[in-house]
């Protein structure tokens, strides 16, 4: 038997809110693609900018069943991570020196204990979510995209390491790291509680 | 709570890891929003240009006719093949409460058995430039009448089917999709009535076809020698109608 599901044709809500979403932040978009080509010295082309948050836009629209499960701020960073992939890309691409970009190894100096420590008073957060995502945001910048860009986006972690300039074995250290921090997180919670 | 077990742990841990990956989200997002705040506090914000919000809208409408597109075909192809009798069968959302009505199962009985006979002839108003790429696309149905406010906007040949969508002149906001569905086997359609405004048939040249008219659209689905044919539009249902029953072969 075969089954086929003919549906009523468009969720006006994901439209309206991507939609929304554009209009509202076209503008940090734009910027956020700006400073990344200015980083790979591609600035100064306003047009080209607006080309990558076309880009991004067009990423965004193929992956809105994700979209659809975030919150508004969720959304935010989702789409300058996005617009911030496209124009890394689009750079990366164009720039045939790519030795001073590559094997910077930035991630091999991330400080745990020190974020641990950093962290421990979020243990009064309310919201587990923001409790635990505090955690994570205490680890430093190129970490942070490589969770977002290998689970938001199922990157590769040849593409990741592409798009951060790291080398591919400091993805899966970023990755086995948070995961690290966030099962101590949880460790520590039960053993506060007496779960332990 | 007690984990009694390696799998349990390690799911656990899953969640709070994606729990966690969401409050990363958020808080960058929430970082993001302040920061564009104040960009607009500067007097640095930009706004998009009006031609590029309306191609992003139009990118937004074509994402959405194509996820439905790919939705439906994945349900249909892993299994199309397998039986070899032609039938359909209608099946309706809210079940035993739309079966109850005999009308209801009158249509579908005569959807299920009639043999339909050829489509009376309608003189062609559409350009033969659409009709070309139809028929590129290896459709077996073309429409001959696209209500004048519609233009195409793309067709889609997939394993089985041929999707056509057309939209607004001056509003986007309209669309049309027509559908031939080309099964090699038996097909159950499933049509979504579930809380539908309306259900009837109607007669479609010599066929007839199942109307539904549910969230401001109307949908119109019916069987043209073994080819199923569907027509979704947020148009009038005079409009709608005029269209379903304009499609022929080339």
């Amino acid at each position: 038997m075969i089954f086929l599901m003919l549906q009523a044709i468009e969720d006006e809500s994901d439209r309206n809110r991507l939609s929304a979403f554009y209009l509202q932040y076209y503008g940090l978009l734009k910027a956020k693609a700006e400073f990344v080509l200015k980083q790979f010295h591609i600035g100064g082309s306003s047009n080209l900018a607006e080309d990558m948050v076309q880009d991004a836009m067009a990423k965004m629209i193929q992956n809105i069943d994700t979209i659809s499960k975030l919150s508004d701020p969720q959304l935010v960073a989702y789409g300058v991570k996005t617009v911030q992939s496209c124009a890394t890309d689009y750079c990366r691409k164009m720039i045939s020196q790519q030795k001073a970009i590559e094997d910077k190894g930035i991630l091999e100096g991330a400080d745990e204990d020190k974020v641990w420590e950093d962290y421990t008073g979020l243990f009064t957060e309310e919201d587990p979510m923001l409790f635990l995502g505090g955690v994570l945001a205490a680890l430093p910048q190129k970490s942070r995209d490589v969770l977002l860009y290998k689970h938001y986006f199922d990157y590769s972690d040849k593409k990741i390491a592409e798009l951060l300039g790291i080398q591919e074995n400091s993805v899966r250290m970023a990755l086995s790291r948070a995961r690290k921090k966030v099962r101590k997180t949880w460790a520590a919670i039960k053993k506060e509680k007496g779960e332990g | 709570m007690i984990y009694n077990n390696e799998q349990q742990l390690l799911k656990v841990e899953d969640e709070l890891f994606n729990l966690a990956l969401l409050g990363l989200l958020e808080i960058e997002g929430r970082k993001l929003i302040e920061e564009k705040e104040q960009m607009v506090q500067r007097g640095e914000y930009a706004s998009p240009p009006a031609d590029q919000l309306r191609r992003i809208e139009k990118m937004i409408r074509q994402g959405e006719r194509k996820k439905v597109f790919q939705s439906s075909i994945r349900k249909i192809s892993p299994v199309i093949s397998k039986v070899a009798v032609w039938f359909m069968v209608f099946i309706m959302g809210t079940g035993t409460v739309v079966f109850a009505s005999a009308d209801i199962r009158e249509a579908l009985y005569r959807l299920i058995v009639e043999q339909h006979e050829r489509y009376s002839q309608i003189e062609l108003q559409q350009g033969e430039e659409n009709n070309a790429e139809y028929i590129s696309n290896a459709a077996s149905y073309v429409p001959s009448y696209v209500p004048d406010q519609m233009e195409l906007d793309q067709i889609e040949k997939l394993r089985y089917s041929v999707n056509a969508s057309y939209i607004g002149k001056d509003n986007e906001e309209l669309y049309l999709t027509f559908r031939q569905i080309d099964p090699t086997g038996s097909a159950e359609i499933r049509v979504d009535t579930e809380d539908a405004n309306r259900i009837e048939s109607v007669a479609i040249g010599s066929s007839e076809g199942l109307l539904v008219e549910k969230d401001g659209s109307i949908q119109i689905v019916w069987n043209a020698d073994g080819t199923v044919l569907t027509v979704i539009s947020n148009l009038n249902e005079e409009e709608v109608l005029r269209f379903a029953q304009g499609i022929q072969t080339p």
